[in-house]
């Protein structure tokens, strides 16, 4: 599937970030989800939490990260309207399913803005002066979230935008090696199906599993 | 090679941010409420758990900013004028600070010294022998990070050679290295061990901004630096996981990442704010306000309780450390780089000298 | 440099460290065992384990911080007798809050009791030592909190309230002492509440 971006962020950036969701995704709202709803922390995913999730400080074995990975991806190719659609309905999908709490809506939404900011500073459509501040305007709503709803507090999701919002800005500009990374089938395959994570861990919860 | 502007830009924000810590400190000090700060807090650093590590941060920035300078250093310089050079750049400095801080202290000022100081805290501290030697007393105990320094710097004017031939080997040789001694020095129990694991936990963090450099310099696959630089992360959560004390806060692994991806957007910038003269400037003088500001803010504190209130008090303070540090920068740190490097080039015609190259202004950096 | 010579390299690398691991270990503290303070680990899934550090940050100016130190500070900070009676009971690592506002010093204290010890034999211990110095019982309606009260005497000016409850393996201690009584009443009531609403007796 080509994914028609323009010269400037060429369609790599975007087949990395989606590929990115896609495993991140899988293995948090998929693996993670089915093993904390039985109450299991079987290895190796209690060593992958006690040496990356809390080090890093994302929660929930990545999947809000590989949510926020999936709409900053989305922002990032903002003529592709059937795309970023999809990347919402996911997203929308996940709030509703899986946590039955629209209001983790407005804590990953603004990733999507913060990709079409991105995306609109790289293409030159808008100076950088007044890209940084709306990019930090999109962190600010997430953290405004996290401050209006207290249950989102212990999830660290300003903290995940903010690594999702850095990885954007590095993946922005890839170099010939990302650029082959972004090329091979295996991640071009992940990138097309990236949703389907979402939609399959919201299902899990949908059938009792 | 490039000069990377947009380090800059990240040195200024991260002298800030360790100004501001140890502000916070002066606050309590004085007996004050920071209000701005409780508001900050609230608002920003909370929500992204940066309360509690607004000086890591500036730590962090700092080690990871050197890690890829000095590499670029490290690509033009053999061991001995690496470092002799680096020995110019820093101890000149460090010196002057903690021998005025020493004589303030013989005098009695109070300037953030425990206990009474003699000739031997003096020459402990210009070694910084006392982060090694128990019942020292530190004249200014921020220069515990430059046993860091030290310590990469050894490491990669020994790997010189290596680095110009096979330059994914230093690298390899970092992590086992780094992976041998956290296995060996496992006992904090007294200061000298404790001194060697602080250095051990943070050397990763210099040695992912050497990655970065070797990436962006052509002589290292970018994967090949990426797997590199996951290990030496690792081995930081591994200090992290097997010590109570080191690091003394938690969170470095995450900043560590933060900091490592801004690196790399950074060094991308050539425009702007990156290019802008000021911000050259306040770059060169970053060191120098490491090196005075707690001494300032120590003798500071008393001016919080006047009647005149704290943002007076906020203002000589800062102002304070930015003129001395501006001094320190202008009469010592400079004098000496530039005869140093006179006393390089002697009996050199032009073409031959030393060029004043990437090399010689990343000196600015440590 | 040949790919073989690159990867014989790079084995041999791995296997020093290996060597190293195998020998010396992890580079665990070997001390640490005898102060091991085992955190329950209620959510896996959550970015930090909360019950690191169960206390609020109380209000006014911050005077003593050991809170945001990870290993915190010896149990020695405290008065000797306290001191002695928690060492006896297991405590291990003290992490404290201490603040004061309008007159009246607020603390918050989370004194960890080592693995093998029991926290509510420390909590029984500290609260008949406080009875002992003659802190008169305070009612109180949260369940698993002791409360005693310190009040003005002759040549004593001040009022005092200490509240301690357990919390895992935590001993937490609410304090609240100055020379206005009914300030710092109100100011103890109003931390305790956010103490125990935040992190209750568990």
């Amino acid at each position: 599937m080509a994914v028609a971006v323009t010269p400037a962020t060429g369609t790599a950036p975007v087949t990395l970030l989606r590929a990115g969701a896609a495993v991140l995704g899988t293995y948090g709202y998929v693996l993670g989800l089915l093993l904390a709803r039985h109450d299991l922390n079987p290895e190796p995913v209690a060593t992958i939490r006690v040496w990356l999730n809390r080090p890093l400080g994302l929660g929930e074995d990545f999947g809000p990260f590989a949510v926020m990975l999936l709409l900053a991806a989305a922002g990032l190719q903002p003529r592709r309207l059937v795309q970023v659609g999809l990347s919402v309905l996911a997203t929308v999908c996940v709030c509703l399913f899986v946590y039955e709490d629209p209001a983790r809506l407005l804590a990953f939404l603004p990733l999507l803005l913060a990709g079409y900011v991105t995306w609109a500073v790289v293409d030159e459509r808008l100076p950088a002066w007044a890209g940084v501040p709306l990019g930090v305007g999109c962190l600010a709503v997430v953290v405004a979230a996290d401050r209006a709803f207290p249950g989102l507090r212990p999830w660290w999701y300003p903290v995940a935008a903010v690594f999702a919002v850095l990885l954007s800005l590095v993946v922005v500009r890839p170099g010939p090696t990302a650029g082959a990374v972004a090329g091979h089938p295996v991640t071009r395959a992940l990138a097309v199906a990236a949703e389907v994570p979402f939609v399959a861990g919201a299902l899990l919860v949908l059938v009792g599993a | 090679m490039r000069y990377l502007h947009g380090l800059n830009l990240l040195r200024i924000v991260a002298s800030v941010a360790v100004f501001y810590d140890h502000l916070r400190g002066w606050f309590a000090s004085g007996g004050q409420r920071w209000t701005f700060d409780e508001n900050l807090s609230a608002a920003v650093l909370s929500p992204v758990r940066l309360d509690a590590l607004v000086g890591a941060f500036g730590i962090c920035t700092f080690f990871l900013v050197s890690g890829v300078v000095i590499t670029f250093a490290a690509q033009r310089e053999g061991p001995g004028r690496f470092v002799a050079r680096r020995a110019v750049r820093i101890l000149p400095a460090m010196w002057v600070v903690l021998l005025i801080v020493w004589v303030l202290a013989s005098c009695h000022v109070q300037v953030g010294v425990a206990g009474p100081v003699d000739a031997g805290d003096l020459f402990a501290n210009l070694t910084l022998a006392n982060f090694f030697v128990p019942n020292q007393t530190g004249l200014d105990l921020v220069t515990w990070t430059l046993g860091v320094q030290i310590a990469y710097y050894l490491f990669v004017a020994a790997t010189i050679p290596l680095l110009r031939r096979w330059p994914w080997l230093p690298p390899a040789l970092a992590v086992t290295l780094v992976s041998v001694l956290l296995s060996v020095v496992s006992d904090e129990s007294t200061t000298a061990t404790h001194m060697l694991r602080v250095i051990i936990t943070f050397l990763p963090i210099l040695f992912i901004g050497q990655l970065v450099a070797l990436v962006r310099l052509g002589r290292l696959h970018p994967l090949a630096g990426l797997a590199y630089g996951v290990l030496q992360w690792l081995l930081l959560v591994r200090g992290d996981l097997t010590s109570d004390l080191t690091p003394a806060v938690p969170g470095y692994a995450r900043m560590v990442v933060c900091i490592a991806l801004l690196v790399i957007v950074c060094c991308r910038l050539s425009g702007g704010l990156a290019t802008a003269r000021w911000t050259r400037g306040l770059a060169d003088r970053t060191y120098a306000v490491f090196l005075v500001h707690v001494p300032v803010l120590y003798v500071t504190p008393h001016l919080l309780s006047t009647t005149t209130g704290t943002t007076p008090a906020l203002l000589i303070a800062t102002v304070a450390t930015a003129v001395l540090a501006d001094l320190l920068y202008r009469f010592v740190e400079v004098p000496c780089v530039r005869w140093y490097r006179k006393w390089e080039n002697r009996g050199r015609n032009s073409a031959e000298r030393a060029p004043d190259d990437l090399a010689g202004r990343v000196e600015a950096a440590r | 440099m040949r790919i073989v010579s690159v990867v014989l390299v790079h084995v041999l690398l791995v296997a020093v460290a290996v060597v190293a691991f195998v020998v010396w270990g992890t580079g665990a503290d070997p001390a640490r065992a005898s102060r091991q303070v085992t955190v329950p680990d209620l959510d896996r899934r959550l970015p930090d384990n909360p019950e690191t550090l169960t206390l609020v940050r109380p209000p006014g100016v911050l005077v003593t911080d050991t809170a945001s130190i990870r290993s915190g500070v010896s149990p020695e900070v405290l008065p000797a007798a306290e001191a002695d009676v928690l060492t006896g009971a297991g405590v291990v690592v003290v992490h404290a809050y201490v603040t004061h506002e309008n007159g009246v010093v607020l603390g918050l204290w989370q004194l960890s009791i080592r693995d093998g010890h029991d926290p509510h034999t420390a909590l029984r211990a500290i609260d008949e030592l406080y009875a002992t110095g003659g802190w008169a019982p305070a009612p109180t309606a949260a369940r698993g909190v002791l409360v005693r009260v310190q009040n003005p005497a002759r040549g004593q000016p001040y009022t005092g309230y200490r509240a301690h409850y357990v919390r895992g393996r935590n001993l937490i201690r609410i304090e609240a002492y100055g020379t206005d009584r009914a300030r710092v009443a109100d100011a103890f009531a109003a931390l305790a509440t956010r103490q125990l609403t935040q992190w209750p007796s568990r």
